[in-house]
C-alpha cells in the first residue's frame, strides 16, 4: 500500500489526538538532543534512552571524550583519590542504552527552527533540547584575571587539566611559601566546594609543607558549611589558613598573575600558587539560545523548562530554579523531572509531581566527613526547600567517618547513575 | 525485619529525646498502612531519586543495595526513617517527604527488582 506524505501526517495527527499524546513526529521518532554531558546531561540522556525504551532517539553533545567530575576532585587534590578515579567514559550510554553521543561542541540554536548547530558543521534536529552546559566565567570578575592567566593562576572549577594544573603548583611550592584563594561570589558551582578544597589543601601541605600558609580572600561575609570547616580548620590546621571575608575586605582583590602577587583590600603578598575563582554565569550556549536573563537561564520548576522557550531544557548550575545549590546533586535529580516530563510530552507517558532533593558531602580531614542536604518541591514560582539538615559541630569520629564512607558509597552511585 | 526493639542511643522520637541506655517501645506500623497497594509506575519514578546512591545494580560500594528487598521491610524501614527510629540524616530528610502511598509506591518498586 502506498501513502503519500500529506495523508501520513493527517493519519499520524489523528492518531496523536485520538491518544491524547502532545507530540509525535510524522517522520519518526520523536528527537532529544542534550547539550552537556555532566550531572545533569549524561544522567537526563540515560534516563530519556532507558525509560522509552527505543521510543524516543536521544543524542548527547560533549565535546569531552572523558568525563572528570567536578564533585571528589578536590579529594585528588588533598591525596585522597587518583586521577582516573574521576574520570568517566561515555561508552556505556552509547552500547547499553543506544544513547548517540557526538563529541563535539554546540555553537549555535536555531530555537524557531529547533535546531543545534554544532563547531564541526553538521547539524542535529530536535522536538526537545536540554542544556546542561555547566558554568562559565563572568568577564572581568576578578582585576587582573582572564582565561589568558588561567595557566598561571588556574580556576581548577572546571575539573581536568586545570586540577592537575593547581595540584601540581602546590606541590612545587617552596617550604613556608603561601598559597591563595580567590573565592567567588554567590551564586556558584558548589557553595561548599571552595572551602573543601582549602580543607583537601591544607591537609596536603600540612604533611608535605607544614610551614606554608594558606589565604582565602572572599567576597562573601559567610559561606556554606562555614561553621564545620572553621571548626575543623581550627582542630586539623590551626595557624596556617586566614581566611578574609567581605567584612574585612576580601571582596577588594586583585591580582597579578606575571608578578604571581595577590592585593587584597590594598595589601599586597606575594604568592607561590594562586586559585582563582571568578564570579559564574551560565554556559554560553544558554545566552547563544536567548534564554538567559542576566547570568543564568530561569526554568519552571515542574519540568526544568525554559521560560524563554518551552522545548528547552535547561539543568543543573546553568539554570535559575530557586532554592536548590547549583551541585551535581541537584542537576542529577533535576535531570529525572526532566526526563520524565519530556518522554510524557514527547510519547504521552505518565507525568507525576516533580519532587527534588541533594546532599553536598565535603571532607575536612582523613575521615571526617560533613554534609548538608534538603528536600525540595515543584511551585509555580520556583523549586522550593520543603526539609533539610546539616551536620553539627563536635560530631564523634565515628559519625564524621561514616559521613565520609557515606560519601563515598554515593559517588559510585551517582557516577553509576550519570554514565550507566 | 530490620526493626530493633530496644533502641539504643540518643535517637528523636516524637519530640521527646531520649538519652543513651534509654529504650523505646517497638515501632509498628498500623495494618492499614501496610495494605495500601503501591503503584508501580509512582514507585519507579520516585526510586529514580533513591538510586543516585542506592546503585541501580544492586551492589554495595559504600551505601547498601536495596533491590529485591520484602515490601513489609523497605515499608517499615521508611517509616522508621520518617519518624526518626533510625539514625541517617539524609534518609530521615528522603523518608521524611514520602507520604504512606509514596513509601508503598517505592517498596512495590524496589521489592520487584532483581
Amino acid at each position: 500500500m502506498s501513502i503519500n506524505r500529506r495523508s501520513f501526517i493527517q493519519t499520524a495527527a489523528a492518531v496523536t489526538a485520538s491518544l491524547a499524546t502532545p507530540m509525535v513526529m510524522a517522520s519518526g521518532k520523536p528527537r532529544v538532543v542534550v547539550v552537556g554531558g555532566g550531572a545533569g546531561g549524561a544522567t537526563v540522556a540515560r534516563y530519556i534512552a532507558k525509560d522509552s525504551k527505543g521510543a524516543i532517539d536521544v543524542t548527547l553533545v560533549e565535546p569531552s571524550r572523558t568525563y572528570y567530575t567536578c564533585f571528589f576532585s578536590n579529594l585528588y587534590l588533598g591525596g585522597f583519590r587518583d586521577l582516573g578515579s574521576i574520570a568517566h567514559s561515555y561508552g556505556n550510554l552509547a552500547s547499553e542504552y543506544g544513547v548517540n553521543v557526538v563529541h563535539d561542541w554546540a555553537v549555535d540554536i536555531d530555537g524557531g527552527g529547533k535546531t543545534v548547530s554544532l563547531a564541526g558543521g553538521g547539524t542535529l534536529n530536535y522536538d526537545r533540547l536540554v542544556l546542561s552546559p555547566g558554568i562559565d566565567f563572568v568577564d572581568g570578575a576578578v582585576d587582573g584575571w582572564d582565561l589568558n592567566a588561567q595557566n598561571k593562576m588556574p580556576h581548577a572549577y572546571k575539573a581536568g587539566s586545570q586540577t592537575e594544573l593547581l595540584k601540581a603548583q602546590l606541590a612545587s611550592m617552596p617550604e613556608g611559601g603561601v598559597f591563595a584563594m580567590v573565592a567567588p561570589p554567590n551564586p556558584y558551582r558548589c557553595p561548599p566546594g571552595p572551602y573543601e578544597r582549602i580543607s583537601m589543601i591544607a591537609h596536603m601541605l600540612k604533611k608535605s609543607n607544614p610551614t606554608a600558609k594558606i589565604i582565602v580572600a572572599d567576597p562573601k561575609p559567610k559561606f556554606s558549611k562555614m561553621g564545620l570547616f572553621q571548626e575543623g580548620w581550627a582542630n586539623h590546621y590551626d595557624g596556617m589558613i586566614d581566611w578574609i571575608g567581605s567584612d574585612f575586605g576580601g571582596g577588594n582583590v586583585s591580582v597579578n598573575p606575571e608578578a604571581m602577587t595577590v592585593s587584597i583590600d590594598g595589601e599586597e603578598t606575594k604568592v607561590d600558587a594562586c586559585n582563582v575563582i571568578p564570579a559564574m554565569k551560565a554556559g554560553r550556549i544558554c545566552e547563544m539560545a536567548g534564554i538567559t536573563d542576566g547570568n543564568w537561564a530561569p526554568v519552571s520548576a515542574h519540568d526544568m523548562s525554559s521560560k524563554v522557550d518551552s522545548n528547552i531544557h535547561v539543568l543543573g548550575d546553568a539554570s535559575a530554579q530557586g532554592d536548590m545549590p547549583k551541585s551535581g546533586f541537584s542537576a542529577n535529580s533535576q535531570a529525572k523531572v526532566a526526563a520524565m516530563a519530556i518522554r510524557g510530552a514527547l510519547t504521552g507517558s505518565k507525568v507525576f509531581p516533580a519532587k527534588f532533593s541533594n546532599t553536598c558531602w565535603s571532607l575536612v580531614d582523613t575521615n571526617n566527613g560533613v554534609k548538608v542536604g534538603a528536600t525540595y518541591k515543584a511551585t509555580d514560582e520556583k523549586i522550593a526547600k520543603v526539609d533539610g539538615f546539616i551536620s553539627k559541630t563536635g560530631e564523634t569520629a565515628d559519625v564524621r567517618k561514616a559521613t565520609y564512607e557515606e560519601s563515598v558509597g554515593w559517588y559510585a552511585g551517582i557516577t553509576a547513575d550519570m554514565f550507566g | 525485619m530490620c526493626f530493633r526493639s530496644n533502641l539504643i542511643a540518643s535517637v528523636f522520637l516524637f519530640g521527646t529525646t531520649l538519652n543513651a541506655e534509654q529504650t523505646i517501645e517497638k515501632f509498628t506500623l498500623s495494618p492499614s498502612i501496610l495494605e495500601i497497594e503501591g503503584d508501580l509506575a509512582y514507585g519507579e519514578y520516585l526510586a529514580s531519586d533513591c538510586q543516585t546512591c542506592h546503585r541501580a545494580d544492586n551492589s554495595n560500594q559504600g551505601i547498601p543495595g536495596i533491590n529485591g528487598r520484602e515490601i513489609k521491610e523497605i515499608v517499615y524501614a521508611l517509616h522508621e526513617y520518617k519518624n526518626k527510629y533510625r539514625k541517617n540524616q539524609v534518609m530521615q530528610m528522603m523518608a521524611g517527604g514520602l507520604d504512606d502511598e509514596e513509601i508503598a509506591a517505592l517498596a512495590s518498586y524496589f521489592a520487584s527488582l532483581q
